[in-house]
Order: structure tokens, then C-alpha cells, then sequence
């Protein structure tokens, strides 16, 4: 059965303007967690909020869990503010995960901003990388300085930088930068980042018949399937993001509603 | 004996948690975080006779001291409830309460014949669903229309039934005693509380709905002045307290109010033990003040 855990803050600081990097220290995890998952962390502080917030984490190494996290609102806000002793509550692990690295040869990561982190993690559990398995990341944010250093992973992956805010509200400059890109073979893509441009990549791979996957994003009330509120349509009905998902075979989902 | 037993109608509960209907799916989802059998009963999500897709995103707001949602009872309708719902709440040991939604008389009443078939504890029938035939307005806020669906309904099915109304029905106390007189089990007072968003850069209401329910710590005293009265008018059918209950205090506010059983909904949302915590701690409470849940029911009343 699982069961909310207690956490100690290691470590809070900031990496760039919007983006903060926190390590916590779970000492009592049972469950294994897998990448394309998530946790619920509560984010009790200064600012009144009811709610957990979903996240996923950066890394884990041994006990501690490294999120880095975009300060957007309320919940951001309280959690940019722990320091080193504080305790938090956590629920883990929630939803479903990527298909496991084992099962696809060609693997093209695409990540938009923070949608890094959940495909990082992902990364970062590949400890050994079979000499026939290939994994290519575009990786594209708003201005350079938001990248996430990527240093430290255990394999050679090729990763394409693009930073671009010429079109900040569409957000599908990542998708224009792919086109451009001399063609890449994969046997699955695995998406993250934000909604625009999610459909455009799921859109574009649909037409050419090509597997891939989303981490979707939606405002959840539990992020443990009780409530129905992050719920969305798909050809197989609708489906909660939380619990079906956060990862979708992208051909699945009805883009036209999101 | 276990001072938390309380009963409703000829149905004895070993305590009186029980989740409020949608806050934790089907029982299913939250089995994974708790044993169900320590409840004082499984709700179910509010079922309905066709497939609902339920509303547009967004569903949910978050305000400062709650939770609002319009989530338009998404569910799978009767064919899901015989092929998964049911078998699963048959595999457990505690009470079984399913709750049900109509958007017309004759779909309730079709909903309780069909779960005639389907031995249960108890049926909670939501009456604040609207009322297609009325223009939409919900059951609860148009007295002709409830009367009209409680004499249909007390006629079919002869399992316990609970009759869930808002606290926002008028007036409220009258209601209350209509739903007695037409010899339903028990009522549960009540629902969310009806709500408005407006999203300030687009300049228009967040909800598609326009009007969504607002739950949570924000609407408890709301929802315990209205137990307050309904058991002040000396209600016979024993009330089931809902509205904003986060911990083991918030319950022993309503039974002391004059509650029978509590549902517990957007606590759920973030801890999905806390129901547990609640039991363990409510037992304490008794312990600790040497009383129980049959001398507590309303007792503040006698100590006004």
C-alpha cells in the first residue's frame, strides 16, 4: 500500500531568475518511482494554497530527490522559500511512465523548457548505454540561460540547443527548429514541454505515422485519479491525466479539444 | 464497545467517515492508499444511466480556502457500473452505498429499478443534478420538481436510501422534513456551493458552466449552520454532514451539531489517508472524554 512520505529540504537555491533547484531528502521511499511519473508535493507556505502541485523529479540519488522547478504561482512561490531543514510531504509515485528505454533502439527526446526535467530523469536512468541504442534530444528554451545543465549523464547523448522568443505565445518555435534540422531516425519520441507545442510536434508525427509519446500537462486537483477534474478526451474516451496518463501515445489524444 | 458505531435506519456503521461521492472515485483508486474497510462506508462516484463525458477543461479553480470544480458528473454509466464498479465494491467487507444522478425523474427512477438487482447498503440519491425538463435548474432549488422526484422515487427499491441535497436548497429546514415525511432513510446536507470565476484577462467566466461548486475548508460553517438547523427543527431522520471537513475537529463540529455521519470530499484531494487519521483520531476523542458518537449527536444543542 502506499502511503504519504516525509521529506527534509537539503538543498534550495536558485539557477536562473525563474528556475530553482530542490533537493530533498526522503529517507523512508518504498516505492520505486519511473520516469514519465510523477509525485505530489504540498506546498504549504507564506501564500495561501490548498492544493499539492504535481512535479516530476530531475534526479534521484540514493535518498535525495532533485526537482528543479519554475516559479509560476502561489504553490512555486511557497516552495522556492524552503531552506535546509525544513520538511515536506510527498505522494509517490502517481500515473503512469514512458515506455522503458529497453523497448525502443532510436530514441528522439524533445523538450521544451521545463518539460527537460521529466526527460532528464528519464536520462539519468539509462545507466548503461547499449552500444546499438541511439538517443538524440532537442532541447529548446526561451532565452539560453534557462537551460538546464545537462553535464553528468553516465552516455553520450546528442542533444540540438535551440533558444528562441521570437514567438513566445504560439510556442512553437522548437517545432519550426526541428523542421529545419537535417532528419533524424527514431523508433519513439518522447515529448515534453508546452501545450502548443506538443501538439504540433504529436501533429506533425501523427501524419508520418511515427510512435511517440506526451507528458501532458493540466491543472489537477489530487493527481491520484479520485476527482476527474484533469480529465481529456482521447479516441479511447476520456481519460484522466493523472492516473491514464501524464504519458500518452500522442495519436491517441484529441488535440482539436486541448 | 466501540463508541464510534452510529446507525441510519436499520444500517449499523462501525464509525461515521464515509468519502463524499466523486472525491475518491470509484473506492477503487483510493484503495491503493488505505484499507477501504475501516470506512464507516464506501461511497461510489455518482453514476448515471448514459455515459457522461462530463465538462470542458477547465474543471478545476483552486481559491485560497478551497477547491472549485465543474466537472459535470463524468462517468461511465450503468454498463461500467455492472461490469467493474459493482464487482469491486462486492469484494469488500465494509458497508457499500452507491450514489446516483438523473437528469430527469424518469432516469433516477429507472437507475433505482435497475439496482434493485444489485444488493447494496444503502443508495445516495443526488438531487442537485439539473433538471433538463425544468430548463436546468437543479432538482434542489425547485421544490415542485423534488416532490415530483421523491414520490417517484420512494416507490422503487427498497434498500436504504439517502437523499442529498445543497445547503444552498431554500428553504432549507422545510426541505429537510418533506424528504422525512416522504419516508427516505436519511439526508445529507449537502452539496458544493454554487460559485462564479471570472478570468480577468480574457474578460470572461473561467467555467464554461459559468456556475461551478465550491468545496472545502471555506464552506464549513455554511454547511454546519445549515445541519445546526436542520436538527434544531427536530428532524427524526438522522442527518449526514458534509461540507469543508479537513480533520478529526471539523467532524466532531458536526455530529455536535447534530450529525449522524459524515462525508469527507476535498480533504481526500490531499491526503488520501486522512480519512484514516480521522477514525483513528475521533476514537481518541471519545477516549479521552469518555463519551461516544450516540451521545454526541447533537449535543451542543442541549448545552446551547
Amino acid at each position: 500500500m502506499k502511503h504519504p512520505v516525509e521529506g527534509k529540504i537539503r538543498k534550495n537555491r536558485w539557477l536562473t531568475p525563474t528556475l530553482f533547484e530542490l533537493e530533498i531528502d526522503f529517507p523512508t521511499i518504498s516505492q520505486p518511482i519511473f520516469p514519465g511519473q510523477f509525485v505530489e508535493l504540498e506546498c504549504k507556505g507564506k501564500a495561501p494554497v490548498f492544493l499539492n502541485r504535481p512535479f516530476s523529479p530531475f534526479r534521484i540519488q540514493n535518498d535525495t530527490w532533485t526537482f528543479i522547478i519554475q516559479y509560476k504561482g502561489k504553490g512555486t512561490s511557497n516552495l522556492s522559500e524552503l531552506r535546509a531543514g525544513d520538511t515536506i510531504r510527498m505522494l509517490s509515485p502517481l500515473g503512469k511512465p514512458f515506455p522503458g528505454p529497453d523497448q525502443h533502439r532510436r530514441v528522439l527526446l524533445i523538450a521544451g523548457g521545463v518539460g527537460i526535467v521529466p526527460l532528464h530523469f528519464y536520462l539519468s536512468r539509462i545507466l548503461v548505454q547499449p552500444s546499438e541504442m541511439t538517443i538524440s534530444l532537442v532541447y529548446g528554451t526561451t532565452r539560453e540561460e534557462d537551460r538546464i545543465d545537462l553535464s553528468g549523464l553516465p552516455f553520450h547523448v546528442q542533444v540540438l540547443y535551440h533558444a528562441d522568443q521570437s514567438n513566445k505565445e504560439e510556442n512553437t518555435n522548437l517545432f519550426q527548429f526541428y523542421l529545419q534540422l537535417p532528419s533524424i531516425s527514431f523508433d519513439t519520441a518522447l515529448i515534453c514541454g508546452p501545450l502548443a507545442m506538443m501538439k504540433a510536434f504529436s501533429r506533425h508525427f501523427t501524419k508520418e505515422n511515427k510512435l511517440h509519446f506526451v507528458s501532458m500537462e493540466i491543472m489537477m486537483a489530487c493527481g491520484l485519479g479520485f476527482c476527474k477534474g484533469c480529465s481529456i478526451s482521447t479516441s479511447e474516451g476520456m481519460k484522466s491525466v493523472c492516473s491514464d496518463g501524464p504519458v500518452f501515445n500522442g495519436t491517441l489524444l484529441d488535440w482539436n479539444l486541448l | 464497545m466501540n463508541p464510534l458505531t452510529t446507525r441510519i435506519d436499520s444500517m449499523f456503521m462501525n464509525n461515521p467517515v464515509v468519502p463524499a461521492s466523486g472525491t475518491v472515485g470509484y473506492g477503487l483508486e483510493l484503495s491503493e492508499w488505505i484499507d477501504l474497510n475501516q470506512l464507516g462506508a464506501v461511497l461510489s462516484k455518482s453514476i448515471t444511466l448514459l455515459p457522461k463525458k462530463g465538462n470542458p477543461q477547465p474543471r478545476l479553480f483552486e481559491t485560497e480556502i478551497g477547491l472549485m470544480n465543474s466537472i459535470g458528473l463524468e462517468n461511465q454509466g450503468w454498463p461500467q457500473f455492472v461490469s467493474e464498479i459493482y464487482p469491486f465494491l462486492t469484494s469488500l467487507k465494509t458497508l457499500k452505498w452507491v450514489s446516483i444522478a438523473g437528469s430527469s425523474v424518469v432516469e433516477y427512477v429507472d437507475l433505482l429499478g435497475k439496482l434493485e438487482a444489485f444488493p447494496l447498503d444503502a443508495i445516495e440519491i443526488n438531487v442537485s443534478c439539473p433538471n433538463v425538463k425544468k430548463g436546468g435548474i437543479p432538482f434542489c432549488f425547485h421544490i415542485p420538481s423534488l416532490k415530483e422526484l421523491l414520490k417517484a422515487a420512494k416507490k422503487v427499491n427498497p434498500t436504504v436510501k439517502i437523499i442529498k441535497i445543497s445547503i444552498e436548497s431554500q428553504p432549507l429546514v422545510d426541505i429537510c422534513h418533506m424528504i422525512e415525511e416522504e419516508g427516505f432513510s436519511a439526508v445529507c446536507i449537502g452539496n458544493t456551493v454554487r460559485g462564479v470565476v471570472i478570468d480577468i484577462e480574457k474578460q470572461k467566466p473561467y467555467f464554461s458552466n459559468i456556475i461551478a461548486g465550491m468545496s472545502g475548508p471555506a464552506i464549513k460553517p455554511i454547511a454546519l449552520r445549515a445541519v445546526w438547523e436542520a436538527y434544531q427543527s427536530g428532524l427524526s431522520i438522522p442527518i449526514i454532514g458534509c461540507g469543508g471537513i479537513q480533520n478529526v475537529h471539523d467532524i466532531i463540529e458536526f455530529i455536535l451539531a447534530g450529525a449522524t455521519c459524515v462525508e469527507v470530499g476535498s480533504a481526500n484531494l490531499i491526503d488520501p489517508t486522512c480519512m484514516s487519521k480521522m477514525i483513528r483520531d475521533l476514537g481518541v476523542y471519545c477516549e479521552q472524554n469518555k463519551t461516544n458518537l450516540k451521545e454526541m449527536i447533537g449535543l451542543a444543542h442541549r448545552k446551547e
